[in-house]
């Protein structure tokens, strides 16, 4: 039985080197030379396309294949000066990364291997930056994300921009209205429960702390996100907030569902307070509960590029518009398109490299965007690679609708 | 497929003592069939080290033959998986111990290695220098062999089931508290607490290690480490599966119960080969937490655990080259999955492949073939004249990109139903209905014997092509994980021992 | 950090809605575990897909409640919709459990014991990985709250105890299939059978009795009583996705060990503890590290009592 063991290596072995040339031979029959990329040149996208968080990867990578048919068509985009001459982008590379950081590792070397691609959409996650960010920082691949948001990415990866704002930023604006607008004071109290994912905790953990500052006392908790435990009952944390007399509940979590559970189970539980959600539970058709706070980074997509919304509904259905990080990679997509035409005008479509539109990148300033408000890397707070954006916060109104209450200045 | 099996020899009266599958043991120890024979009895006559040798040199060689950056990462997360196989191998394979708590051991050690390495834990609470390498490697190894122990010691009186489960609860509270270990709280009550994990989102900027003056930066260099790992700890293996202990193992996997009887101090056996199978985890954890440049709570899940499972079953526990193999066939798999183009031939040659090797005489053969190429063929006629836009649909070629051309786009294009805007998500639902009819069919294809089953194969067939090309392949991210599923369950129903382990006799 | 001192904050009221939030999921959980007790209790076997079955007889439900034109738009009044929901994924579920087991563990009935449970693995991922493709990864909704104002998560106070009409539903539609469960076993022909092959398969089969009828109708049973789990899950928690399978059927599955494997009473019991247990971790202690504790005092029970509750020791046979 043993013997076969260096006889089964070998085959192994083998199999791993045929693979290899075979893997090989397909990535550099796609290389092409540095030139032709003023004409054609490739996006890649990375985020969950595959896994419990599949429908946050899949939106976004509509929202990226519509923005690449509109450029490539000519179509008229926000933001996008008549006069540019658009370098042609192919049908975006995806990689599925599922919100796995090592995963992402693995996707961010498919997106280095193939010459073509000159910027990457993404990655989704946070935790996918940190993973797989080092290995496009290493080849000097631009990558902008419409999504992750967790404060330490712009200051420890070098090439990662993002159009929305960090969780800090959030966190503050949606604090500012807890303590101006809704009157909370020193020893009230607020529960924060983050949903045990990077993107929940991190938002958490920043408006704990502020909240602490301003003499708030806090009460942590978790609830992990119904997609990753999928026993998500929020009973037992609604009867605490009610038996602690808690003022408000702010929990931040990417799936509005979840957040349209909670507040039905405060209610049952009979809480009077309020609940806040976030940027990541801002969809209309899962989180209506009439009442609810949710903070967002600018105002309602639905309300400011309507005509976008619906080409978008007409081409992938109406439930493939729910994540509200969906436009963002719109955007992340515009900025990057912007970036290598730039690059490739600047030098007479001669030439273009990856290092020369992450310089551009840095540069691209659109004065209106899908999102509603103009974008541009240069958000001091943000190591000059995040947004200029400002907070906002809606309420859930009777008929379910979103109405903005505050904007940050 | 129990009707398919031969009956036993000569008949004989019910033997006293002597059990069914005792009995047809002869058989069923036959070695690896079909057509991996050649090749492993080829193999067999080859010394061991010679083979390990050959091994080790062509995947060292891979950074020599390409310079894409992808596929020699591919090649190091293998080796990663070569070695997560081959510790696993020892507890499940060797002594039968079904530790579920495996990947534990792993992420822990790919931990232990971020907090030495950074020399601090995320909330600065201890200081230290940052480790070196010489030092930090071998206390997180021993330490994960200690962790094996602790674990293992109050289980040993559990078995089978029972210790699957404790082991598996040890998994789970591990993720919960690398997950949650952001608002550590020495006495678990909510409040903030210290941050000793770094919580969801992991601990990054791990040091890289650092061998005889040179950092080691590249997917390379941890090819290189992980494959000088995986050669001592084989040859170690090797020595170790022909000591005492090893048929100690081999005695306490096929009946605990009486290798208790014979005196075989059972429990430190189940000790050691659970500690010595998180050693090796934690060896691997070692590299993964440098290589990645960060460890992150996400990646030691159930999910890893089921994956690693696969290879080691696929290989056939027991034996440590098929568990290499196993590792090496199943990463690449699910790698080669995730680009259309490539996926595509080697769906179709494993679909000839397979009918090659299974469908006998030739004769049967080239009439299924030729039923095949002349039943699609007339369908596609059919609906050609029906519903035109039935078989005008594109292909997928690449990262979402499409073509109409090119010779297998020709043939598919007259032999297979390819519906337009097939890729635009509104419209699965052809596919979908294909898919639940396909496994419908497969299902029935199991039941059906002689003439019924030739004629069904052939729209089976047809249809798992057309399933293919309308739902998989362009949902390749769900066809990894749907594969998986896939093989283990073929595999356990045809070869339960694995493509190269020794079939084994088990006593009920 | 005030949670230490909250104890004694805490009253009875706080309590008893804290013991109804953890029996509502609870019996969730036994009703799952009695499928992997049951089956455990014929075949020896980890059903580790049974945690799917359930996960699809929500979908099921979903497709029909939704096709119903549920929550909004209800074409058939509460009662008889709920029924109707049930019917179908008790149905689908039994069926599909009946499937599986023709297919997946049948033909492994001699191999060795690992066998079927890896096949069970593959079973799990593929029933998942199905339906990802068949509905998406997306979570879906049965928003039962939006089904005629919330009429189903009316308020009932009877004392210190406060409940919904949901929580009741699904306390008592759990407690009713315990019960016929329970009948079914201890007095019917059938149910005869069934323990007489879980105590002896071979002596059971000597006698007569017709093994693989008798794990059909085991898997059958279970898997149905899943699939009105599933639907249970929707009408009360709402939301499901295509992976809700595995979280809850760990749990279940921890549920079945704990009341001892094999044991329908036990189960049951072993469910609700569970459920109730981890709302009192965390109401009392702490929610991040709800898994952490319960699964700690798990191991440290099964270390003490391996066999469980209500579990016998096991005789090993030479």
């Amino acid at each position: 039985m043993l013997k076969k063991l260096g006889a089964i290596a070998t085959v192994a072995g083998a199999t791993a080197v045929v693979v290899a040339a075979t893997l090989g031979g397909t990535a550099s029959a796609t290389a092409v030379k540095a030139s032709p990329l003023c004409k054609t040149a490739g996006l890649g996208f990375a985020g969950p396309l595959s896994g419990p968080a599949a429908f946050l990867g899949d939106d976004q990578h509509h929202w990226v294949s519509l923005f690449i048919s509109d450029w490539n068509a000519h179509k008229g985009i926000p933001g996008v000066p008549r006069s540019l001459k658009r370098v042609r982008l192919t049908d975006v590379y995806d990689g599925d990364s599922q919100l796995n950081p090592q995963d992402a590792a693995t996707v961010g070397r498919q997106m280095v291997a193939d010459k073509k691609i000159l910027g990457m959409v993404g990655f989704a996650g946070s935790n996918e930056s940190l993973g797989g960010g080092p290995v496009l920082d290493k080849a000097k691949l631009p990558y902008v994300s419409g999504s992750a948001t967790a404060d330490n990415l712009t200051s420890s990866l070098k090439d990662f921009f993002r159009v929305v704002p960090n969780n800090s930023e959030q966190a503050a604006g949606g604090v500012t209205y807890i303590t101006k607008k809704l009157g909370l004071k020193k020893g009230d109290k607020v529960m924060v429960v983050d949903d045990g994912e990077a993107y929940g905790q991190g938002i958490a953990s920043a408006a704990a702390t502020l909240l602490a500052k301003r003499g708030i006392s806090v009460d942590r908790e978790s609830q992990a996100e119904s997609t990753s435990t999928s026993t998500a009952d929020f009973t037992s944390l609604a009867n605490k907030a009610v038996a602690q007399h808690v003022k408000l509940v702010y929990a931040p979590t990417q799936t509005a569902s979840d957040s349209q559970l909670f507040a039905q189970q405060l209610h049952q539980a009979g809480f009077h307070g309020g609940l806040m959600a976030t940027d990541g539970s801002v969809d209309p058709s899962h989180f209506k509960y009439p009442g609810a706070y949710i903070s967002f980074f600018g105002p309602q997509i639905s309300a400011v590029s309507k005509s976008f919304l619906s080409a978008f509904k007409k081409k992938y259905g109406a439930s493939a518009a729910n994540d509200p990080f969906g436009a963002p990679s719109f955007v992340a997509a515009e900025m990057l398109g912007v970036a290598i035409s730039k690059a490739c005008a600047a030098t007479h479509d001669k030439k273009v490299t990856r290092a020369a539109v992450a310089a551009k990148l840095k540069k691209v300033n659109l004065s209106s965007t899908i999102l509603g408000y103009p974008m541009s890397f240069k958000n001091k707070r943000d190591h000059y690679h995040g947004p200029i954006a400002g907070v906002t916060v809606f309420q859930i109104q009777s008929n379910g609708s979103y109405k903005e209450v505050y904007a940050a200045g | 497929m129990s009707a398919e099996l031969p009956t036993p020899g000569p008949a004989t009266g019910p033997q006293i003592g002597v059990d069914e599958w005792v009995l047809r043991s002869g058989e069923r120890i036959t070695g690896p069939g079909g057509l991996l024979a050649p090749v492993a009895r080829a193999a067999e006559r080859t010394p061991r080290l010679v083979l390990l040798a050959l091994f080790v040199v062509g995947a060292a060689a891979i950074p020599f033959l390409t310079s894409n950056g992808y596929v020699i990462g591919v090649a190091a997360d293998t080796m990663l998986y070569v070695l997560l196989a081959v510790g696993l191998n020892v507890a499940v394979g060797w002594a039968g111990l079904l530790d579920l708590g495996y990947i534990a051991f792993y992420g822990f050690a790919a931990y232990l290695y971020a907090v030495l390495s950074r020399g601090h834990l995320p909330d600065g609470s201890v200081l230290l220098t940052h480790w070196a390498t010489w030092q930090t490697v071998p206390v997180v190894v021993a330490a994960t062999i200690v962790l094996g122990f602790l674990l293992a010691l109050p289980s040993r009186r559990l078995r089978g089931d029972y210790l699957a489960i404790v082991t598996l609860f040890f998994l789970e509270i591990f993720n919960n508290f690398t997950t949650n270990g952001s608002q550590w709280n020495w006495l678990g009550f909510s409040g903030t607490g210290h941050d000793v994990t770094g919580g969801a989102s992991g601990l990054i900027q791990t040091d890289p290690w650092r061998l005889f003056g040179h950092d080691l930066n590249d997917a390379r260099d941890y090819l290189w480490v992980a494959l000088a790992g995986f050669a001592v700890i084989v040859i170690a293996l090797t020595f170790v599966n022909n000591s005492r202990t090893g048929r100690a193992w081999r005695a306490l996997r096929d009946d605990p119960l009486a290798a208790e009887l014979m005196g075989m101090p059972v429990k430190w056996l189940m000790l050691l080969a659970i500690a010595v199978g998180a050693g090796i985890a934690g060896f691997a954890g070692a590299i993964n937490g440098a290589y990645y440049q960060g460890v992150f709570p996400q990646t030691y899940s159930f999910q890893l655990l089921i994956t690693v499972y696969a290879m080691v079953i696929l290989g056939g526990a027991g034996s440590l080259g098929g568990v290499v193999f196993g590792a090496v066939v199943i990463n690449v798999m699910l790698e080669v999955l995730t680009h259309p183009a490539d996926a595509r031939w080697v769906f179709y040659a494993g679909l000839l492949i397979g009918l090659v090797a299974k469908v006998r005489p030739w004769r049967l053969l080239a009439g299924v073939l030729a039923g095949l190429a002349a039943f699609g063929v007339v369908l596609n006629e059919i609906v050609r004249a029906v519903w035109p836009r039935g078989v005008r649909g594109p292909l997928a070629t690449g990262q979402n990109t499409y073509a109409q051309h090119g010779f297998l786009s020709d043939v598919l294009h007259h032999w297979l139903v390819l519906p337009a805007n097939t890729y635009t998500v509104s419209n699965f639902r052809i596919g979908n209905y294909a898919f639940v009819l396909l496994i419908a069919l497969v299902l029935t294809l199991t039941i059906l014997h002689g003439w019924r089953r030739w004629v069904l194969l052939v729209p089976v067939l047809w249809g798992a092509a057309f399933v293919w090309e309308n739902v998989l392949i362009e949902q390749n991210p769900t066809t990894r994980p749907l594969f998986l599923g896939v093989i283990l369950i073929v595999l356990m129903a045809t070869k339960p021992s694995g493509l190269f382990g020794t079939n084994r006799v088990e006593i009920v | 950090m005030s949670s230490v001192l909250a104890f004694q904050v805490y009253d009875w009221h706080y309590f008893f809605a804290q013991l109804v939030a953890g029996l509502t999921l609870g019996s969730l959980y036994a009703l799952i575990a009695l499928g992997y007790t049951m089956v455990y209790g014929v075949l020896k076997l980890l059903n580790f897909a049974h945690g799917d079955v359930y996960m699809l007889g929500s979908y099921i439900g979903w497709f029909v409640f939704t096709g119903l034109g549920a929550p909004l738009a209800a074409r058939v009044p509460i009662v008889p919709l709920l029924i109707l929901v049930f019917a179908a994924a008790m149905i689908g579920c039994g069926a599909i459990g009946v499937v599986i087991e023709r297919f997946a563990y049948r033909p492994l009935r001699k191999a060795p014991r690992i066998a079927p449970l890896i096949s069970a693995l593959g079973v799990s991922f593929f029933l998942e990985q199905t339906a990802v493709l068949l509905w998406g990864a997306n979570p879906r909704s049965y928003d039962t709250f939006s089904l005629r104002n919330g009429e189903l998560f009316g308020q009932i106070t009877l004392g210190n105890l406060t409940f919904s009409y949901a929580q009741l539903l699904v306390f008592l539609s759990a407690l009713v299939l315990m019960a016929a469960l329970s009948l079914f076993v201890w007095r019917t022909r059938t149910g005869k059978a069934m323990r007489a092959v879980s105590f002896d398969p071979e002596a059971a089969s000597m006698m007569g009795i017709d093994i693989d009828r008798v794990i059909s109708i085991t898997f059958l049973i279970g898997s149905a009583l899943a699939g009105a789990a599933g639907v249970m899950w929707g009408v009360y928690y709402q939301n499901l996705n295509p992976y809700m399978g595995f979280g809850a059927g760990l749990k279940a599955f921890t549920a079945a060990v704990v009341g001892g494997i094999g044991n329908i009473g036990g189960a049951m019991l072993g469910g609700l503890l569970i459920g109730v247990a981890e709302s009192l971790t965390t109401g009392y202690l702490s929610s991040s590290f709800q898994d952490l504790i319960v699964f700690s005092v798990l191991i440290v029970f099964m270390l003490f009592r391996p066999t469980g509750i209500r579990g016998t020791p096991i005789l090993q046979k030479v």
